[in-house]
């Protein structure tokens, strides 16, 4: 071993030669190693261990292509490069050698074969790192490729003309299941095989010349996508097709996103004004009916005040005033209810009761007011149902229903009814009037609704909201359906509860 | 010349107290009060040879309203002179001009105001 380590096998040069070599490679800032046929290096000069910084005892007995700083510079070297024809004078090639701290040197190789056994290669290296810019920024251009790639939800990949993948790259593949390059060699339609995907498609135009941009899904992804096709340096010719798909799923499910919110929010303002509206008519519909008692209460009072009344006249009016007066204040307290129910202030104060005994004593309540409008009202409660509610507000819902029959089926048949089903009590009122419309059932129970809303059933059409109201705050229904043989049935459920049952609740 | 009749007035509203304080205070001013609870009913009295001088309508009632009864009224040649005066909860802009050229009292109504819109607009 010569100990300059000049990589020039001494059995081969004359002596008095040696020296001038070693000088002339120095000086020249050659990097010069021989390997052997196997790519085991074995000398190395002082020029690359400086400039590199690497040991030698680090690099003798090492493979060439461990020098290589890239994985896949080093796997070309190993299985394109280096298996060369040495008795022809084989090509130099580039090679970026890793150096230490991290760094690495472009450096650019000539191959000597040198005769003698065994058989060895010289290898000599000039540094090309800093001597030549434009090769140093195409080899920064290829990183910069590479580091955009790996870090874009992108796929970028290249077929030839039989649509055969020939490059794969991209953080993208990662999402497919794939790791770069491990599509090269695949067919296309072998890949897409079995799905109708328009990507094939679109290949054979690109290979047909045009530029294709198209949005597609694949996997569950999706891409949106350009493919270019490849054309020979300096040549017209097609020789196959460039593609890049960018994933935009994330883009797309916020703008689905986006589009669902929008429309939320459109239907919230359809409803807000809806309520609005109802509110509206609501306020118009409530005036109407203060109005009139207070007209009646008014021209009576003016009457009887001027004295253009008196005796029985008088009297008969004072008698139509005060009735007034008590209409007002039902209608006062129904919007309070109302009021109180849409704050949820709604208080039950439950005690022991029997509601068959009620639905009799509602029924005797009613009977002259039915009697005067020419309808017949029947109470059918002759089990007593004793359990634990609200017995006035309980009261409430009988009267509201029985109001409400007497209001939309006047002149027919009423039937009031209380019985057990089970543990829970059904209070039923069923008419024979014109019965409800399926559209109207499903909302005869809301707030301000009633039938036929331009016309006027002297009420404020809050009587069944507040009798939904009273069953939902003691933990029962309100329905409405058709009667047989015609006319509506309202029903009302609660459950029966019991003294003990009501101190459990909290 | 003999003693004039009372001048008769219709009053149709569905509001039963109503026309029963109007008959009241009306029928103690002199006057002879009819009624009917809605457009159909005042109809019926109307065709059926009652002839009054003037009609006092309410416009929301079950049944026929008071505007379906004005349209009825008008395209009925032996009663579409009979003065009327609508007497009704909503603001003027909702009489709308099915109603045609139409006098309104707006409740509430001041007993003075109705009196003298009665004598105005009767016929004799």
């Amino acid at each position: 071993m010569p100990e300059s380590g000049v990589a020039v096998s001494v059995e081969h040069e004359p002596d008095s030669d040696l020296g001038i070599w070693r000088r002339a490679v120095s000086a020249l800032g050659l990097w010069t190693l021989t390997v052997d046929a196997a790519g085991t290096i074995c000398e190395v000069n002082d020029v690359l261990l400086d400039a590199s910084g690497l040991e030698r005892a680090a690099i003798t007995g090492a493979k060439l292509w461990e020098l290589a700083a890239d994985p896949h510079e080093q796997a070309l070297l190993r299985d394109r490069v280096f298996p060369m024809e040495l008795d022809e004078a084989p090509p130099g090639f580039i090679l970026r050698v890793k150096a230490a701290g991290g760094e690495s040197h472009v450096v650019e190789w000539g191959v000597v074969p040198l005769d003698g056994e065994p058989r060895r290669i010289l290898l000599a290296g000039v540094d090309r790192t800093s001597g030549t810019p434009g090769f140093e920024s195409l080899q920064n251009d290829r990183d910069w490729y590479r580091k955009l790639l790996g870090q874009l939800p992108a796929v970028l990949w290249t077929t030839d003309r039989d649509l055969v993948f020939t490059a794969s790259a991209g953080a993208g593949l990662a999402l497919l299941g794939v790791g770069e390059g491990q599509l090269v060699g695949v067919p296309l339609d072998r890949y897409f095989a079995g799905t109708d995907d328009p990507n094939i498609g679109h290949h054979r135009r690109a290979l047909a010349g045009e530029t294709v941009r198209y949005d597609t899904e694949w996997l569950g992804r999706a891409y949106q996508t350009v493919l270019v096709p490849l054309r020979a340096a300096g040549d017209d010719e097609v020789i196959g097709t460039i593609g890049l798909s960018i994933d935009i799923t994330d883009r797309v499910r916020a703008e689905a996103e986006r589009d669902r919110s929008l429309e939320a929010e459109r239907d919230a303002r359809v409803r807000a004004e809806q309520a609005l509206r109802a509110r509206d008519e609501f306020i118009s519909i409530a005036a109407h009916e203060l109005y009139t008692p207070m007209t009646s209460l008014q021209l009576a009072l003016q009457s009887v005040l001027s004295r253009d009344v008196e005796g029985d006249t008088a009297k008969r009016l004072l008698g139509l005033a005060e009735k007034q007066t008590q209409r007002l204040l039902r209608l006062i307290q129904d919007l309070l209810d109302v009021s109180r129910i849409h704050t949820r202030q709604m208080h039950l104060r439950p005690s022991e009761g029997d509601l068959a005994e009620l639905a009799r004593h509602v029924g005797a309540r009613f009977s002259p007011e039915f009697e005067r409008a020419d309808t017949s009202l029947t109470v059918h409660a002759d089990e007593a149902v004793v359990g634990v509610w609200d017995i006035e507000r309980i009261d409430q819902i009988m009267t509201n229903l029985l109001t409400n029959a007497m209001r939309h089926a006047p002149g027919t048949t009423v039937d009031l009814e209380v019985h057990a089903v089970g543990d829970r009590v059904r209070i039923t009122v069923s008419d024979r009037g014109p019965g409800v419309t399926d559209d109207f059932a499903a909302r005869i129970f809301d707030r301000f609704e009633r039938a036929a809303s331009t016309e006027h059933h002297g009420g404020l059409g809050l009587g069944l909201y507040i009798v939904r109201q009273i069953a939902e705050a003691h933990g029962g229904t309100a329905a409405v359906s058709a009667r047989p043989g015609g006319g509506a049935e309202f029903s009302v459920e609660l459950p029966i509860a019991s003294e003990a049952d009501e101190s459990e609740a909290p | 010349l003999t003693s004039p009749e009372p001048p008769r007035v219709l009053v149709v509203d569905d509001d039963e107290d109503f026309r029963a304080v109007l008959s009241e205070i009306l029928g103690a001013r002199g006057y002879d009060v009819h009624t009917a609870a809605d457009g159909g009913e005042a109809l019926a009295l109307l065709r059926a040879g009652l002839s009054p001088s003037i009609i006092l309508l309410d416009l929301r009632m079950p049944g026929m309203s008071g505007w379906q009864f004005r349209r009825e009224q008008r395209r009925d040649p032996e009663l579409a002179d009979i003065p009327v005066l609508v007497l009704s909860g909503g603001s003027p802009q909702h009489v709308s001009s099915t109603l045609g050229s139409i006098d309104m009292l707006p409740k509430p109504i001041d007993l003075d105001d109705l009196t003298a819109m009665i004598s105005r607009l009767a016929k004799p």
